[in-house]
């Protein structure tokens, strides 16, 4: 889920941050996070468009795959599967910047995704944010796809910047992770370790003890308050998006 | 049904340790004396008390002073310090106005403190300068200066704000900076040191990917309308 941040809501500004979520039959799952920039007029709609968009072009790319496991795909048919996404949103957003009188970056949006079925998953990634992939009963064993920012903390990078492939990431996890989580930046500071390299436990144990043993409506009632918590106040303002997949009968 | 919903037990822990770095260039000059560095200072203490009293910004903003003032001389009067632990100094007024040892100073303590962060891992934003004077600068290579720190600022190195305050002639400053000094309404410090206060605060509260949204400085500074 996305909610919009306590600065945006006291500012007025709408919610910059957009997850997408969909099932490709019964074991796989595509799901794709963004997070808009706050200087880009139009980033809540690029966020918007990217996620709708890009998970339904990877969903068809697995539907018409058949059987192909995710596993068994090589490094080279996933980039051009994730870039061919991203190139045909970038051709809709510049359609839609020609109508606005503006340009890309005025839809400028970090993204991160992750494709999964029962051998494993991989994420894509640009920009800060991050994915991660664990054992939810050893939060020790992981996989991150962590935050890549310039020398600034403020700064980092989009789908829409000519040099967005060089900056496109990817990492595969095993069957073993069953917890795999997609986060932006305003969710980063408390659900990863300083440093920004490992996730934090007091803080995704029991959300994923949680999660674990309440039905979907419950869960998701519990994130959305958990997410718009007053203690969250002084660490970040930002909007914030957790996408939460939990995987059954891994290996 | 949902209603009222809470998940037990979650620390709520900021882990970020991101850092604002900020540096004052503060003129100590003979022409400050009086009522001019009174108000100063006084501007001063309220920054500290604004700082501290932001749970964000006395956590994140680092600040640094810089006098500059006697025979020439640019010395740090309060080293790198969080805002939680600023204390504010007192600012003496006499001699001449270095600006541009001052400024070089600052950029020179600016790049040691990012080595610092860079090899303890601190993220930290883009540090800001903000030079204070009353007067023409008269070291004698300060326009070296002024052209270094301009080209910082245009490498992304820093961002430099210029004020001049009572008689000061702007064009000096203009030459340290692409942005355009601001001119101090009478001696409106207090003004100011809160507008500063406020615009660290939103920086070091800017989400990563954003550019921060300064507040107005129409309260404190002399703006064309």
């Amino acid at each position: 889920m996305s909610v919009p941040g306590f600065d945006h809501v006291e500012a007025g500004i709408p919610c910059q941050d957009a997850n997408r979520v969909r099932h490709v039959g019964a074991e796989r799952v595509v799901a794709v996070g963004a997070d808009g920039a706050g200087s880009a007029r139009y980033s809540d709609f690029g966020a918007t468009l990217l996620c709708e968009e890009l998970s339904w072009w990877l969903a068809d790319r697995l539907s018409s795959g058949d059987d192909l496991a995710i596993a068994d795909m090589d490094e080279a048919l996933l980039r051009h599967w994730v870039e061919e996404g991203i190139e045909f949103v970038r051709a809709k957003v510049t359609d839609e910047a020609c109508e606005n009188g503006g340009d890309l970056s005025d839809y400028h949006a970090t993204v991160v995704g992750v494709l999964v079925d029962r051998t494993g998953g991989a994420f894509f990634h640009i920009g800060d944010g991050a994915g991660l992939a664990a054992q939810a009963a050893d939060l020790a064993s992981f996989v991150l796809s962590p935050p890549e920012n310039g020398e600034y903390a403020n700064e980092t990078f989009f789908f829409t910047q000519d040099d967005w492939r060089s900056r496109l990431r990817f990492l595969r996890f095993g069957p073993e992770c069953d917890l795999i989580a997609l986060m932006s930046d305003g969710v980063t500071p408390f659900a990863l370790a300083k440093g920004g390299q490992a996730p934090f436990a007091p803080f995704l144990e029991p959300v994923a003890r949680f999660l674990d043993q309440n039905e979907h409506d419950v869960a998701e009632a519990g994130l959305l308050e958990l997410l718009q918590r007053d203690g969250l106040r002084a660490i970040s303002g930002d909007d914030k998006t957790l996408v939460w997949v939990k995987r059954t009968n891994c290996a | 049904m949902t209603e009222g919903v809470t998940i037990p037990d979650v620390a709520l822990i900021d882990n970020t340790s991101q850092r604002l770095p900020c540096v004052l260039v503060l003129d100590g000059s003979t022409s400050m004396v009086g009522q001019p560095i009174d108000e100063l200072n006084a501007g001063l203490k309220l920054l500290e008390a604004e700082l501290k009293a932001d749970p964000t910004a006395s956590q994140r903003v680092q600040l640094l002073v810089v006098r500059l003032g006697g025979e020439g001389v640019a010395e740090v009067v309060v080293d790198w310090t969080d805002a939680m632990a600023f204390t504010a100094p007192t600012i003496v007024a006499n001699g001449t106005t270095p600006l541009g040892a001052a400024v070089r100073l600052a950029m020179s303590k600016i790049d040691e403190q990012k080595a610092r962060y860079k090899s303890n891992g601190i993220p930290y934003n883009r540090p800001w300068v903000f030079a204070i004077t009353d007067g023409n600068p008269n070291d004698a290579d300060w326009e070296l200066a002024a052209q270094a720190c301009k080209a910082a600022e245009a490498n992304n190195q820093l961002t430099f704000f210029g004020i001049g305050t009572g008689e000061a002639n702007l064009e000096p400053l203009a030459l340290f900076s692409a942005r355009a000094p601001l001119k101090l309404q009478g001696l409106k410090f207090k003004e100011l040191f809160v507008w500063l206060s406020r615009s660290a605060t939103s920086a070091s509260r800017a989400a990563q990917g954003t550019t921060a949204q300064l507040p107005s400085p129409a309260g404190w500074a002399e703006v064309q309308t």
